[in-house]
């Protein structure tokens, strides 16, 4: 068993949530994305795993143990919990080998030099935090982070910080690191592209509550609701009559990309804008504006079909 | 409350309830004391207080407050704001005024002025016994002191002044010169009403440092409310406890009326540190600014100091005696020690106040500041009833008898403590502030206590602070007189005490020279550590 919370709830004076009876869990060695706006109480959580947040409802179990619950609660440094900062809080006065080495227990599995090895960073273990770049310093406080070897791992923000540039290869070096020393780890992210490249399970946080979990590819296929299905990207929210006339529900959501060219509905081209992969198209169908996006340009007031695949069509009907 | 609790590092929040609740003892038996004192005692006060002491009390910090506020205030709109010959030198060397206690600068004055005294020498070797005799005027009196207070405590209001002028203000200068103001309306309509915090805080230590006087006031035979608190002790320890209870009323008076010329105003810093580019000054203009702040620098600084360094020159011989360096170690080690646990007791405390944010800690920041206002004899007095308390439960509960507390050194340094305390807490409390709080959290995630946290990663940062803590409280401890004269055990001397003994009790200015002159180069020492760590910072 690797991470339960229990109806996890922490509030701000009266009737203002941070959080919200969360209730979830994680298999050993699963990595999970808390996925949120800011403000959605992601961070909060993640602070309240870690133990420098209590919660005032609630428990959580951590590898068969009550680490916090009503009555107790552990310390931060007795809980096995490794959390890795958004500004990696090196500390300054430590070379890199000691701050990797600070946190170590006895008989340490690896030496600072295989963890300066494994995080891709060797015969650094001299230089001073300040010496390095900024995604150098985060493998640090990751390598620091898991050589304490703890049994949960948290990131706070990891990518965010980066530049986009360098940002794509930075997720898959986090993934391979973490997965090679099989460590449970939770990262806080606001991206979904960070989910989907880095996580196995991916929790969705608004004001407090948690919408929806479950696999990257699900959430984006399936979204519980219209909030989640904009998350993971652009989307049509069709709804009322011309919906029913469409698909046959009461409101759904279309994502640009998924529409196609085909027979099924007449509609005129209202704007036609080049984006780089694509040309992304304002439609009017009957009175409703969606957007397509085409391999092909075509002009104002051109009229074109097209089709909704049955398979991509999002259903949100329990929401009108 | 219930979250807080169980979150809280018990042993760190009782280590620090416990430390506060002993400093807070000799305050809360002074407050008391308004209520409690029999009447017998209130008689003898009656007797023993002069009806002009609160009138002389006010009357010196207001002529101090007003007098430092123009030197001060004056001087570091000039060293800010404009270039003339000598600016440099006088940016760092008008806070050197503050390294000459105000009790060794009015001895200095006195002597110069006295009959014996090198003015009325030269006078009378020129000019004949009877022109000596019209030109001698006392400077004995009130005025002549407020002003010796100002020339002494002015850099208070210096420092802050031109630390608000060149940073906090900065941007909204620069915005008025755009605006088309001239230099003298930036200084009433910009400068001044956005500084009024920082003024207001210098003046206010001003006027606590002229309450806290004993030495000048008593040499000068002004009766203040802590000459006649000395005077009280002597007869009677009651009527000297709710007198100290007055005066703290007096400066928790002072305190809520800062606060409230503070206001709301609470402007922060809101640009980063920049700093106003200096208008040059020619000709007459530039040498009229020179003069101007020479005034207060040779008039605080070097003639008092040249003073002193030829009367020590002339008195060494005499008074360089063992008796003299056994008071000069003893010095040394007193503070040495107050110094220590000073440093260590705010770091406690400082520390504990990061540990639990949630923990009213701003109140108890509030409170330990408020020490620093007290004046020392009214601590003093407060330390001596809670000793002489502890003495006699001990008399009643143990078998010994005697005295175990009252005159002892850990009596003296305990006072020391709750005197000082918020000269250290507040560098440490900052600097563990600014100290981000993810390093902390870092280190506990990984596994360290808060205790190995503070050690091995929160005071390895803090180094620098640290020092600058602990030299600034061993100078103040140092230099402190009216405490030490109540508490010190029987016989024993140290450098500030030997100054006023030799100049009061012994009539002689020039033979309390080398003590003073001592104190005043381990009173430098804090100006040159702070300024070469200003540069520094600056300069990375």
């Amino acid at each position: 068993m690797g991470l339960e919370l229990k109806n996890i709830s922490r509030s701000f004076g009266k009737n203002r949530f941070a959080l919200s009876g969360i209730n979830f869990s994680m298999q050993k060695g699963e990595i999970l994305a808390l996925l949120g706006e800011s403000g959605s109480g992601k961070s909060t959580l993640l602070r309240i795993i870690a133990g420098f947040e209590l919660p005032d409802k609630g428990s959580i179990n951590l590898s068969g143990k009550t680490i916090c619950d009503e009555k107790i609660s552990l310390h931060p440094e007795k809980r096995n919990i490794g959390l890795v900062f958004q500004d990696y809080a090196l500390f300054p006065h430590l070379n890199i080998e000691k701050n990797i080495a600070f946190g170590q227990k006895k008989n340490p599995s690896r030496t600072t030099n295989e963890w300066l090895a494994l995080v891709g960073l060797p015969g650094m273990g001299k230089r001073y935090p300040h010496e390095l770049s900024g995604g150098q310093q985060q493998r640090v406080a990751i390598a620091r982070s898991l050589a304490a070897e703890p049994e949960l791992l948290l990131l706070d923000e990891p990518f965010s910080n980066l530049d986009d540039s360098i940002r794509s290869s930075v997720r898959g070096e986090i993934r391979d690191i973490i997965r090679s020393t099989n460590t449970t780890a939770v990262f806080v992210t606001h991206d979904t592209r960070d989910c989907m490249a880095v996580a196995d399970k991916v929790i969705v946080l608004s004001n407090g509550k948690l919408l929806q979990e479950g696999d990257p590819k699900q959430l984006y296929i399936q979204p519980c609701n219209s909030y989640v299905a904009r998350i993971f990207g652009e989307v049509n929210i069709v709804e009322g009559e011309i919906a029913r006339q469409l698909s046959g529900l009461k409101k759904f959501g279309i994502r640009p990309q998924h529409i196609i060219p085909g027979n099924d509905f007449s509609c005129t081209v209202l704007s036609c804008r080049f984006d780089g992969d694509h040309y992304d198209l304002e439609l009017d169908l009957n009175g409703s504006k969606l957007h397509f996006h085409s391999d092909q340009p075509y002009t104002k007031d051109e009229v074109i079909r097209i089709s909704f695949p049955k398979d991509k069509i999002i259903d949100l009907s329990h929401e009108s | 409350m219930i979250r807080s609790l169980r979150s809280s590092y018990k042993g760190w929040l009782l280590a620090g309830i416990v430390l506060l609740l002993l400093i807070a003892i000799p305050l809360v038996i002074l407050f008391s004391s308004l209520f409690t004192t029999p009447q017998s005692s209130k008689a003898i006060l009656e007797q023993t207080l002069p009806g002009e002491a609160f009138f002389n009390t006010l009357a010196l910090c207001v002529i101090a407050a007003v007098v430092s506020l123009f030197l001060g205030g004056g001087t570091a709109w000039l060293v800010t704001q404009y270039q003339f010959p000598l600016r440099k030198f006088f940016s760092w060397s008008l806070a050197l005024p503050l390294t000459i206690p105000g009790y060794i600068l009015a001895f200095t004055y006195a002597g110069i002025f006295s009959f014996s005294g090198p003015l009325q020498t030269v006078i009378r070797n020129q000019f004949g016994q009877d022109r000596a005799q019209a030109l001698h005027f006392d400077i004995m009196n009130l005025p002549v002191l407020g002003l010796l207070f100002a020339l002494a405590l002015f850099p208070y209001v210096f420092l802050s002044a031109k630390a608000a002028f060149s940073i906090q203000s900065a941007r909204q200068i620069e915005s008025a010169r755009s605006l088309g103001k001239k230099g003298s309306s930036i200084l009433m309509k910009i400068a001044l009403p956005l500084s009024r915090p920082a003024l207001a805080a210098g003046v206010f230590l001003v006027m606590m440092e002229v309450i806290n006087d004993y030495g000048a006031a008593s040499y000068f035979g002004i009766r203040t409310y802590t000459t006649a608190l000395f005077r009280t002790w002597g007869y009677d320890i009651q009527a000297a406890l709710l007198l100290a209870g007055w005066i703290l009323l007096f400066v928790f008076g002072l305190l809520i009326a800062e606060r409230l010329l503070r206001g709301k105003a609470r402007y922060q810093n809101t640009a980063r540190q920049s700093y106003v580019p200096i208008t040059p000054l020619k000709g007459f203009r530039a040498w009229t600014a020179t003069f101007l702040c020479s005034i207060p620098f040779v008039f605080g600084f070097l003639i008092p100091f040249s003073f002193l360094g030829y009367w020590a020159m002339q008195t060494a011989p005499k008074i360089m005696n063992d008796h003299f360096f056994v008071l000069t170690w003893n010095s040394i080690q007193l503070a040495f020690i107050a110094t220590i646990v000073i440093v260590v007791v705010a770091l406690i405390l400082a520390y504990v106040r990061k540990l639990h944010q949630s923990f009213s800690g701003k109140i108890i920041a509030q409170f330990i500041n408020v020490g620093y206002a007290i004046p020392g004899a009214v601590i003093a007095v407060g330390v001596l009833a809670f000793s002489g308390w502890s003495d006699a439960m001990i008399a009643h509960f143990g078998s010994a008898k005697g005295l175990f507390f009252t005159g002892s050194i850990a009596m003296l340094i305990f006072a020391y403590l709750v005197r000082f305390l918020a000269v250290a807490y507040q560098p440490l409390e900052a600097g563990l502030e600014k100290n981000h709080g993810s390093l902390g959290e870092s280190s506990r995630s990984l596994g360290k206590s808060p205790l190995r946290t503070l050690l091995f990663v929160e005071l390895p940062l803090l180094r620098n602070t640290v020092l600058v803590a602990a030299i600034m409280v061993f100078v103040d401890v140092m230099k402190e007189l009216p405490l030490t004269l109540i508490l010190r055990p029987f016989n024993f001397e140290t450098l500030a005490t030997e100054t006023y003994r030799h100049a009061k009790i012994m009539e002689s200015v020039p033979e309390s020279s080398s003590a003073a002159l001592i104190l005043i180069f381990i009173g430098a020492i804090p100006v040159f550590v702070l300024s070469r760590l200003m540069t520094e910072k600056h300069g990375t």
